[in-house]
């Protein structure tokens, strides 16, 4: 699988990174009966906690700019390449939020990995 | 003669001269009972309506009931309705209301009380004792500057109350003046008085200052809480142990048997795709994961649901709702696992429970708050100045030094305490409000979460009225059919016949006619949808707001656990107007409701046309025009039952939109006219008001040259 590819430092760095202020990428959940509710990250740590399953609300992701955003913004084409094709494959949208969280997870232990710190925030 | 389902009686309150008066129930009767009951007491008891900050004097806060508070009716036996002039709204705070649970309104009637109207102000801070009839005023010394936990702790223990079962039976009849009947047995209880209470955030006079009850009801909206503040009232105690005669206690039970066994799912075989709203499974309202599965649901007095959690590990108890995520974000900023950013969140609902401060305003306030600190607006030595430890926000650190500044007027909380709005203009920011940084979109509040440019009857029915509406009626619609489009599950009810249910449901004003609830592009500013607002308008004031059915759970349009998906409002068995008869012994027809709570929603106009209203005022925040619901942003889509250019109803994305100044003024024009009222001014006219029998509101009105003129 390409996220168990070795990944450099400067990457590592990237995904456990916090984005400026003006970088930040715009992430919603739905919570019935509250509504939509906005808010942004600014890290792939940050996007993990905002995807992670629940049994009462659900994510809010544009999963094609989430790819993008990863891949111009975090500056990580790999994770990218995967985000878009996972969501491509997923069978509904909820699959594909579940598919992702599980990317990131992966992806985030391999950079704690190579980073060489459990917290990754330098 | 027996009122059935009253107490009978209406506490008023002197505040300024510490006294407490009584006035019988039965002069408001026709008035039915929470809001429709409190806004004529409001009419009748204060005497200068032209006020516009709920700080004043002059203002009257009203705690209401409903007839069905203390029975068994599903889902309506614990609210209470509290009303009067708001403060912190913009442009102007309109005689508003909000609601709590819990067990208050059942106390109160139980202690012989339909109502509570607050009048005048203290010279200095009182709390009230009331133990059945007998009400005693004592001063607060040991009370004012304790959060709202800590003074219902404190009453709880200078009353003598039992604070556990274990310590016994509490005998009222014990003393003369708190014994109902000496001869019977309705003196004892083993339960603690209920407490309605203010927290700093009130105390101080804060737009956030809310009303609490135990340890997370809560009276948010409206700035309730700075109007008791104001009044020097830190709390309301009452312990009853009396009984609400019920006119027909087995058609009670037998229509609460139906809701049983015909519309609500068998928990036996539960179905957790259902549609429904009374049928569907007991929902917890906690918006984070729990910390941790030991725990219990609680609920209001008398609730199929139980909303609310106790936790085994102690905090975050009976939070619910939108107070349980408004620090979510932030919290992600600093959380090293779900399991932390469940404590920390959890925790920050504690901290408004206990400051009394309302949590809804960070609901987008946050955001713009962390917006402008980013832009290097915001912080130490910036333009605007705050001393907060921005560096750390998402910790708990921050949540209360945050709720602490705001609570006591310190840091920002200086301009935010008059109201958000407020502050941004006093800030330079208002250009926020109209690139949508700033998402307060009616009345200086928040966006709740159905954007208006989408949900129509959420934002037409906010501005329209006089505040965030907070009702969940038909936007149920939005969450069945996107979490099913979500998790691309087959549609349990396709569009034509889910809208044509529904509208089999809305008489008088839209029965047969499905196309009211088509939210596309071509359909929104219709006469449709200002039939769809009207029966909205009129349905929650009479049957959420004054009757006190619950938000959650009604009403009940459709239901899959029935087999021809008919719900459970309005039907024969186990309809709103069931469950009212059967308390009060009326024979009130569904449509009867409505047309009570059009007479209900007339009142309010008056008021709010007495306080300065103009339909040039009502317009939503720049940015609804302006900008974009954007696509994608918050979720991927919004789905709604819309037809196509055949006429074909499909579930459609409406996401995407604005809406059009032209368009709203059209759309406003007609819900005037459908209403009576003046179309130019959107005040009511002599006519429509003589018609519902409020000749002398109209007489009011002209007096002071603000009576609608009539359609020619």
């Amino acid at each position: 699988m390409v996220l168990t590819a070795p990944m450099d430092l400067d990457t590592a760095r990237r995904v456990l990174g916090r984005l400026p202020h003006s970088q930040r990428f715009p992430v919603g959940r739905f919570v019935p009966p509250v509504g939509l509710l906005g808010s942004f990250v600014r890290g792939l740590p940050e996007l993990q906690l905002a995807l992670r399953p629940e049994d009462r609300s659900l994510p809010g992701v544009n999963m094609v700019r989430l790819a993008d955003w990863v891949e111009t913004e975090i500056g990580d084409p790999v994770l990218a390449a995967e985000v878009r094709n996972t969501a491509l494959a997923a069978p509904s949208y909820v699959e594909a939020c579940i598919a992702v969280h599980g990317l990131l997870v992966e992806r985030l232990e391999a950079a704690r990995t190579v980073v060489g710190t459990e917290a990754g925030r330098e | 003669m027996t009122l059935y389902g009253y107490a009978g009686r209406i506490l008023r309150l002197d505040l300024t001269a510490r006294r407490a008066l009584a006035v019988d129930t039965a002069r408001y009767r026709s008035w039915g009972g929470g809001h429709g009951l409190g806004a004529a007491l409001f009419w009748d008891f204060c005497r200068d309506k032209t006020i516009t900050d709920g700080r004043d004097p002059a203002n009257v806060c009203i705690v209401a009931t409903s007839p069905l508070n203390a029975t068994p009716v599903p889902s309506a036996g614990g609210r209470c309705e509290v009303l009067g002039v708001g403060f912190g709204m913009y442009p102007f705070s309109w005689f508003t209301r909000s609601g709590f649970g819990g067990r208050f309104s059942t106390m109160l009637k139980q202690a012989g009380f339909d109502a509570i109207v607050i009048e005048g102000r203290a010279s200095s801070p009182v709390w009230v004792d009331i133990r059945n009839r007998k009400v005693v005023f004592h001063d607060a010394d040991g009370l004012w500057g304790t959060d709202t936990w800590t003074a219902q702790q404190r009453i709880w223990r200078m009353v003598g109350a039992p604070c556990d079962v274990r310590s016994g039976w509490w005998d009222l009849n014990a003393t003369a003046e708190e014994a109902l009947d000496p001869a019977t047995d309705q003196g004892r209880t083993t339960q603690r008085p209920a407490v309605l209470c203010i927290g700093p955030a009130g105390e101080n006079q804060t737009a956030a200052g809310c009303l609490i009850h135990d340890a997370g009801n809560g009276a948010g909206q409206g700035g309730f809480g700075a109007v008791w503040g104001a009044k020097n009232l830190k709390a309301i105690s009452v312990v009853g142990t009396g009984e609400i005669p019920v006119a027909d206690p087995k058609a009670l039970l037998r229509a609460r048997q139906v809701t049983k066994d015909k519309y609500v799912t068998d928990i036996r075989q539960p179905d957790f795709a259902t549609w429904a709203h009374v049928g569907g499974l007991p929902t917890p309202l906690f918006m984070n994961p729990p910390p941790t599965d030991e725990r219990r649901p609680q609920a209001c007095q008398g609730c199929i649901n139980g909303c609310r959690a106790r936790f085994a590990v102690g905090y975050g108890n009976e939070s619910t709702c939108q107070e349980t995520a408004w620090y979510l974000p932030a919290v992600r900023r600093v959380a090293r696992s779900v399991q932390e950013l469940s404590e920390i969140n959890l925790r920050a609902a504690d901290v408004v429970q206990k400051y009394g401060h309302n949590s809804f305003l960070f609901q987008t306030g946050l955001h713009w708050l962390e917006h402008l600190h980013e832009e290097g607006l915001l912080g130490p030595g910036k333009a605007i100045a705050s001393e907060l430890p921005w560096d750390s926000y998402g910790t708990l650190e921050f949540a209360e030094k945050l709720i602490h500044a705001l609570s006591h007027r310190q840091d920002i909380g200086a301009d935010l305490a008059d109201g958000w709005v407020q502050a941004a203009i006093k800030w330079g920011r208002e250009e926020d409000l109209r690139n949508g940084h700033m998402q307060f979109s009616y009345w200086g509040m928040p966006e709740h979460g159905y954007d208006p440019r989408a949900e129509l009857e959420w934002g037409y029915g906010s501005i329209l009225g006089d505040r965030d509406i907070n009702e969940h009626c038909f936007n149920i619609i939005f969450t069945h059919v996107t979490a099913a489009f979500a998790y691309a599950k087959p549609m349990r009810i396709q569009a034509q016949q889910l809208v044509e249910l529904i509208a089999e449901k809305l008489s008088p004003y839209a029965v047969g006619r499905p196309e009211v609830l088509d939210f596309g592009d071509g359909n929104m500013y219709s006469e449709a949808v200002a039939q769809l607002v009207r029966w909205h308008r009129h349905y929650t004031r009479f049957y959420k707001q004054s009757a006190l059915f619950c938000d959650l759970k009604w009403p009940d349009f459709y239901n899959t656990n029935v087999p021809d998906l008919r719900g459970a409002t309005a039907s024969d068995d186990a309809g709103e107007q069931v469950f009212w008869n059967a308390v009060t012994g009326d024979e009130l027809t569904f449509e009867d409701g409505i047309e009570l709570g059009r007479r209900i929603w007339n009142l309010d106009n008056a008021i709010w046309t007495l306080q300065g209203r103009h339909r040039d005022m009502v317009v939503y925040a720049p940015y609804v025009y302006e900008t974009r619901y954007t696509k994608g942003e918050l979720f991927p889509f919004f789905m709604w039952p819309c037809r196509d250019s055949s006429g074909e109803w499909q579930y459609r994305d409406i996401m995407g939109r604005s809406m059009d100044r032209g368009g709203f003024e059209e759309f406003k024009t007609i819900f005037y006219r459908l209403e009576g009222w003046d179309v130019d001014s959107g005040w009511p006219t002599r006519a429509t008001l003589e018609g519902l029998g409020l000749a002398e509101v109209a007489d009011t009105l002209e007096a002071a040259g603000r009576l609608g003129k009539e359609a020619s």
